[in-house]
């Protein structure tokens, strides 16, 4: 092994500029996941809908948009759209559609899967009552099925975030973006990436630590009340398992 | 009791008893204060050679626990089995390496020659009727291919089953399915047959046939160990019972005694109200 | 229309190097099977220490997937080709750290997966076969791994297509991948666009055959 002097000086020297990368990241991911939040439950909802175009319209995007990776995304919506519309995005906004619309598209099969899960008789029990279609999905329906999703959702929120780390790669100085220019000048690539890796890591631990609890918070009341759908939660998020953000 | 003592009680009994088993200790979630079960609480019991014990007690008992620290599936705490002259412990010999391997080698014989039959069939799913009969064979005993396969065959005949060996086990009965596991514990020529609550799983009508092949197997001279809810079949097919109640043996005895006139005033309640 | 939109659709330049693009694609794809491969047989160690009930070996296994699900690819990428390689001072090829980055990257989401598959059978499974006299690698190999291997074949193909996805960034750090293709063209010709689309119909292509594949894998793995 060659004799290499570390340089870990250089990271609470930089510590300023990763700060404000990071802060870059989290408004990027927050504001990418409460737009796919939304999004997500509106293509769900259409692809539900009675209406067969507008199920056909909202299965195509789920396809589409999980068909490709976020680089390709960013780089055809940075370059590609932007080019043929003649607009310029910037790379904040850039990345802001690009993780909207590919986590979107995850996010409504997920909604899509928990409304499906929840027990027929539940539906049932509700239309007897006298309950109208909307008031039956959105009280009684709608709850349980959120239960269900939430643990997936959050997750969505950790391959955001891993995920947004991929916009630095047209300039945007998010955390890695950041780290990228700084190693330029520094000279210190080992010390640099390693500490922006923990930071990413110390991030999405805290991410996932906060999704178990409020799983665990909300498994408290899903069981009893008939057959409920619990059980089939569990095999939702290992079909689910397995995608590696990129 | 220490390992030379129980050498020692094991030759005194050798040739009667087939399996011996001296203080069997036994707890879950072990050193985690409050989940800590303790299930078995210095269990003693012998078999002869072609004796039927069958042992009943309410669930949670210790009667399953039991079986599976006979052949050291779920090992004892503390206590000996000894079973055909050989004695081993729950405590695994880590330190020398030649111990371990003498551990290891009794270990499977002691599931080689015991089989043992469960509740839920446990049939591997992907694997044929015939191939579930044929694993122990060729991949514990060291049979070849073919020799395995006869011996598959010959004994799905002998349950009733030999038409079904090419079949996998979802397309099976509850009763079909048993009666493949039963083959496949008998395909290893076994000295001794666990039997955990066998029928419990299955559907009302389909339980007669599967004690009807249990009883036969008693009457061909196998020894067998069965827990079993069936006061009829113990009462009929049954050597000796034994009752167990949170983790001890609560009274022993002949069959037709325990079940005709038990003593102990909490078998004649588990008694009354499974026989009402 | 290219009036209104004041951008000239420019086909030629992407139809001319269709074969540089397909190139660019057959590295992807050679990549993303290498790491698979690799991904998939670390995954199966670490799963396996992870359910093996020991503390000193499950406890780092824990750890270690915890960890790498936390990096980034790029990140990850980044760290062992620039970082890495400076500090053990040996020059990997940028194809080399793609795989190794790509490799570990999988190795925590295959782990989970056959740790999932793995705890889904019934714990009788196992009791069976050492009542059988089975040894436990005898039990793994014949009983419980042909068993899981049927449950983690969807999860997994959805870790190749995700690796597949990965392995586009290789571009980033100078592999002539189909992303790079696209990248010199348009820098030359300025054809984003159209230079885009075509990573993006190749790559479309890619998953879909290899989803159909997994569909045929697992009917063809199905039990009766």
């Amino acid at each position: 092994m060659v004799a290499y002097t570390f340089q870990w000086h250089v990271v609470p020297e930089s510590a300023g500029a990763l700060a404000h990368g990071l802060k870059l990241t989290l408004q990027l991911s927050a504001i990418s996941f409460v737009l796919s939040l939304v999004l997500g439950l509106v293509v769900a909802l259409c692809r539900l809908a009675p209406s067969r175009p507008l199920r056909a319209l909202a299965y195509t995007y789920t396809q589409v948009f999980r068909a490709l990776s976020l680089y390709v995304y960013v780089l055809f919506i940075y370059f590609g759209i932007s080019a043929v519309f003649g607009i310029n995005l910037g790379t904040f906004a850039a990345g802001v559609v690009a993780l909207t619309l590919l986590n979107s598209a995850y996010m409504a099969e997920i909604y899509r899967a928990a409304i499906q899960s929840v027990d027929h008789g539940q539906r049932e029990a509700a239309l007897a009552l006298g309950l109208g279609h909307t008031r039956t999905f959105s009280s009684v329906t709608f709850p349980q099925a959120g239960r269900v999703a939430v643990p997936g959702l959050v997750n969505q929120l950790v391959d955001i975030v891993k995920d947004s780390s991929i916009v630095a790669v047209i300039g945007l100085l998010d955390l890695m973006g950041t780290t990228i220019q700084l190693v330029s000048t520094e000279r210190a690539p080992f010390e640099l990436y390693t500490a922006t890796a923990v930071a990413y890591i110390v991030l999405i631990l805290a991410i996932s630590a906060a999704a178990a609890l409020l799983e665990r918070r909300l498994a408290r009341h899903v069981r009893g009340g008939g057959s409920g759908p619990s059980p089939l939660e569990r095999m939702q998020r290992y079909r689910f398992g397995g995608r590696v953000p990129t | 009791m220490t390992e030379a003592a129980a050498n020692e009680a094991a030759e005194l009994d050798l040739g009667e008893e087939i399996v011996v088993a001296e203080g069997i200790h036994k707890s879950f979630n072990r050193g985690q204060k409050e989940r800590e079960i303790h299930v078995l609480r210095g269990v003693d019991l012998k078999v002869a050679k072609g004796e039927v014990l069958v042992v009943i007690g309410p669930s949670g008992s210790g009667k399953s626990t039991l079986l599976r620290c006979l052949n050291f599936i779920a090992p004892p705490d503390a206590g000996s089995v000894t079973f055909l002259g050989h004695c081993l412990t729950g405590e695994v010999p880590r330190r020398r390496p030649a111990e371990r391997m003498r551990y290891e080698r009794d270990l499977r014989f002691y599931r080689t020659h015991i089989g043992m039959v469960f509740q839920h069939f446990n049939l591997f799913p992907h694997m044929t009727a015939a191939d579930n009969v044929a694993l122990g064979p060729t991949r514990a005993l060291g049979l070849t291919r073919r020799e395995a396969k006869e011996r598959s065959l010959e004994e799905l005949e002998r349950v009733g089953m030999g038409e079904k060996a090419r079949q996998y086990p979802s397309q099976l009965s509850g009763g079909q399915k048993q009666r493949v596991a039963i083959a496949r514990a008998l395909a290893m020529r076994p000295q001794l047959m666990l039997f955990d609550e066998a029928t419990s799983a299955l559907d009302p009508e389909l339980i007669g046939g599967i004690l009807e092949e249990m009883k036969r197997l008693a009457e061909s001279g196998m020894t067998m160990i069965v827990v079993t809810h069936e006061m009829g079949f113990a009462r009929e097919v049954g050597d000796r019972v034994l009752f167990m109640d949170e983790g001890v043996v609560v009274e022993e005895g002949g069959a037709r005694d325990v079940i005709e006139r038990p003593q102990n005033e909490r078998t004649q309640a588990f008694l009354s109200a499974i026989l009402s | 229309m290219t009036n209104v939109l004041a951008y000239e659709f420019a086909w030629g330049p992407v139809l001319d190097r269709w074969d540089l693009f397909l190139l660019g694609a057959w590295l992807d794809v050679w990549v993303t099977a290498i790491s698979f491969v690799l991904a998939c047989a670390l995954g199966i160690g670490i799963a396996v220490l992870r359910l093996s009930g020991v503390r000193l070996l499950s406890a780092p296994a824990f750890a270690y997937v915890q960890i790498l699900r936390g990096v980034p690819l790029l990140v990850f990428l980044y760290w062992v080709y620039f970082g890495v390689a400076i500090v053990i001072g040996l020059n990997f090829s940028p194809v080399q750290a793609g795989i190794v980055a790509l490799t570990l990257t999988g190795s925590a989401y295959t782990a989970e997966i056959f740790r999932g598959g793995l705890q889904a059978l019934d714990a009788g499974q196992a009791e069976a076969s050492r009542s059988l006299g089975l040894s436990r690698t005898g039990t793994y190999r014949h009983v419980l791994l042909p068993q899981t291997l049927r449950i983690v074949i969807p999860p997994l193909g959805n870790v190749f297509i995700g690796l597949l996805k990965g392995a586009t960034l290789l571009s980033i750090i100078a592999v002539s991948d189909m992303v790079s293709v696209a990248n010199d063209l348009n820098i030359n010709f300025f054809t984003p666009f159209e230079a885009f689309t075509a990573v993006a119909v190749i790559l479309v292509a890619l998953v879909a055959v290899f989803s159909a594949g997994v569909t045929v894998l697992e009917r063809v793995l199905r039990l009766p």
